[in-house]
């Protein structure tokens, strides 16, 4: 009995003890590596990857222009018709926030035509709040928007290019990627949605001198552990902002530009790299 | 095997007791003395402007020899309320009673600074803690937060003394760096630094001191450094070699410094032990 319980204290204390300072080791699934999706009838090449609440993901094919849905049970549909997208975002009701060239539409769930809310928003990145409004990111502007599906829109953030977006568990913190590669921003979520207390969080392995750099994409887990998609790789952080370590790049040289956890139980990392998706197995499931 | 297992770990487990004995007992400095005069603390709360959105608890301990006249030394502790607690590991206000009525140290005023939080728009929500981007980044951000908020409010209260030597600087494992960072980014304005178990490892590129030490020219800092050597040994790196490292390279490049390793592990029962001896040594003259 001593030894049962000295054996699970052991345990306990060293692999699920704290989301701080756990290696790589701690996150990935032992001989997992990344895989090339090989779903039939999920349509590539693909331009955005965004997932809901329930496990499914939802993907820009740039073959059919249309925006499918894969469930947690790998099944197939297309959700939104003739409507490219760079961004995506899903709202708790299901509706998706699609950024098309420079415009905002919404599609509402269970339509397959989607709706132009914004003209003239020139968004990389959508990230989207419980309440049902969604987040924006413009970086020609360097400024970050917040707006809901009827189109109503202000500008809550400025000074710097972010092409990424995500919000915390408990949706306290917004978490944005920089275009240079140099920061993962946050800010306070004031209860109206406003953004405050900027600061520079995280700050992300550089690539080596010479190379630019980029955050194009970026998700959390359960415990609020930030995955940076960055050309050195996906970069891990703990949710104090402490860098866990680097996964490596699918498909080297590429680098994903998206990221996205769905799947049955959350626990499947998704990558877009180039217009094709990989996936690889967490033991943390995301958010 | 489930046997093995079970075994392997319970036994990994009493190892590890065995190895740290970190069986410190605190001396009669950290004790408090019915005739030893006692300092008065008080109490409040900073919200900074250098860390956006942060707010903090601050104690500032008035010696009770402090007469307002003279000025007083000034020791900033990062983690504070963890050296200020009277029941704590450390006792550093204890320790600073029975060592300025022995004239042991100098007439020194104490302010015990945790780290801020970025309190949550629903209060429902718990804060985040910006602990680790204060205290583990190598930059001047922090240096400056003492600079433009701390000593100015501090001047403002306190006749306190305004050149480095007069300011000390310390904290335990990621307070630790921090103190040690500002100084080195701000030499002209703090010039001792007291680390406990301090985190000179790659939590966040904090690792790169001991090659900046060795190939800069001397600053004037003078550095107590404490560690043990059943410290941490994580994914961040080793903390009993990141310090041995500061050591040599602080010994390379000829500072006025110290180091003390114990046999504990990654907490401030060593360094609370000696907490009064090294305050000698740190305010020395």
């Amino acid at each position: 009995m001593n030894r049962s319980f000295a054996c699970f204290f052991l345990l306990i204390s060293t692999t699920i003890g704290y989301s701080q300072d756990i290696p790589l080791s701690q996150i990935l699934v032992p001989s997992e590596n990344w895989k090339k999706t090989t779903i039939s009838n999920l349509d590539g090449p693909f331009s955005a990857i965004a997932p809901d609440s329930q496990g499914s993901l939802f993907l820009a094919s740039t073959k059919t222009k249309s925006v499918l849905k894969l469930d947690s049970n790998g099944k197939v549909t297309e959700v939104v018709s003739d409507t490219p997208a760079k961004a995506l975002a899903v709202d708790n009701q299901a509706g998706i926030y699609i950024a098309n060239g420079s415009n905002i539409l919404y599609a509402a769930s269970g339509n397959a035509k989607a709706s132009m809310i914004i003209e003239g928003l020139d968004c990389v990145a959508l990230c989207t709040l419980k309440q049902g409004k969604c987040y924006g990111a413009v970086p020609s502007e360097k400024a970050i928007y917040l707006f809901d599906k009827t189109g109503s829109k202000k500008q809550v953030g400025t000074g710097d290019a972010v092409i990424s977006l995500t919000v915390s568990n408990d949706e306290t913190t917004l978490f944005a990627g920089s275009s240079d590669g140099k920061s993962v921003f946050t800010f306070r979520i004031e209860q109206n949605g406003d953004i405050t207390a900027k600061d520079k969080y995280v700050a992300p392995r550089k690539p080596p001198a010479g190379a630019s750099g980029s955050i194009p994409g970026m998700t959390l887990d359960k415990v609020n552990r930030i995955y940076a998609a960055t050309s050195l790789g996906v970069q891990v952080f703990d949710p104090t902002g402490r860098l866990c370590g680097v996964l490596l790049q699918p498909d080297f040289p590429m680098f994903a530009s998206s990221i996205a956890f769905a799947g049955n139980d959350k626990s499947t990392l998704y990558a877009l790299v180039g217009q094709s998706l990989y996936t690889r197995k967490i033991l943390f499931p995301g958010k | 095997m489930k046997r093995f297992l079970s075994s392997a770990c319970f036994l990994a487990l009493f190892c590890n007791f065995l190895i740290a004995a970190d069986d410190y007992v605190l001396g009669i400095d950290s004790q408090p003395n019915p005739n030893t005069p006692k300092g008065k603390i008080e109490k409040s709360e900073w919200k900074s402007n250098i860390f956006p959105g942060t707010v903090r608890e601050m104690s500032i301990y008035i010696p009770a020899q402090y007469d307002g006249k003279t000025p007083a030394a000034l020791m900033i502790f990062q983690d504070g309320s963890s050296y200020a607690s009277e029941k704590g590991q450390f006792r550093a206000t204890v320790v600073f009673d029975n060592l300025i009525h022995k004239k042991e140290m100098p007439v020194t005023i104490g302010v015990f600074l945790n780290p801020g939080t970025i309190p949550a728009s629903n209060p429902k929500e718990k804060g985040r803690s910006n602990r680790s981007f204060e205290y583990d980044t190598p930059s001047d951000q922090y240096a400056t937060f003492l600079e433009k908020e701390i000593l100015p409010e501090i001047e403002k209260k306190y006749n306190v003394r305004k050149d480095a030597a007069g300011r000390a600087l310390c904290g335990i494992s990621s307070g630790g760096i921090c103190a040690f960072t500002a100084a080195w980014e701000r030499p002209d304005l703090f010039g001792k630094v007291l680390s406990h178990v301090g985190s000179f490892t790659n939590i966040r590129g904090g690792d790169v001191y001991p090659g900046m030490i060795r190939k800069t020219e001397k600053k004037p800092i003078r550095i107590f450094l404490q560690d043990g050597s059943n410290d941490l040994d994580n994914l961040h790196g080793s903390w009993p070699l990141a310090n041995r490292s500061m050591a040599a390279a602080l010994k390379f490049a000829k500072y006025d410094f110290i180091y003390v390793e114990g046999d504990g592990g990654h907490n401030g029962k060593h360094g609370g032990v000696i907490l009064p001896e090294s305050l000698r040594w740190l305010w020395r003259e």
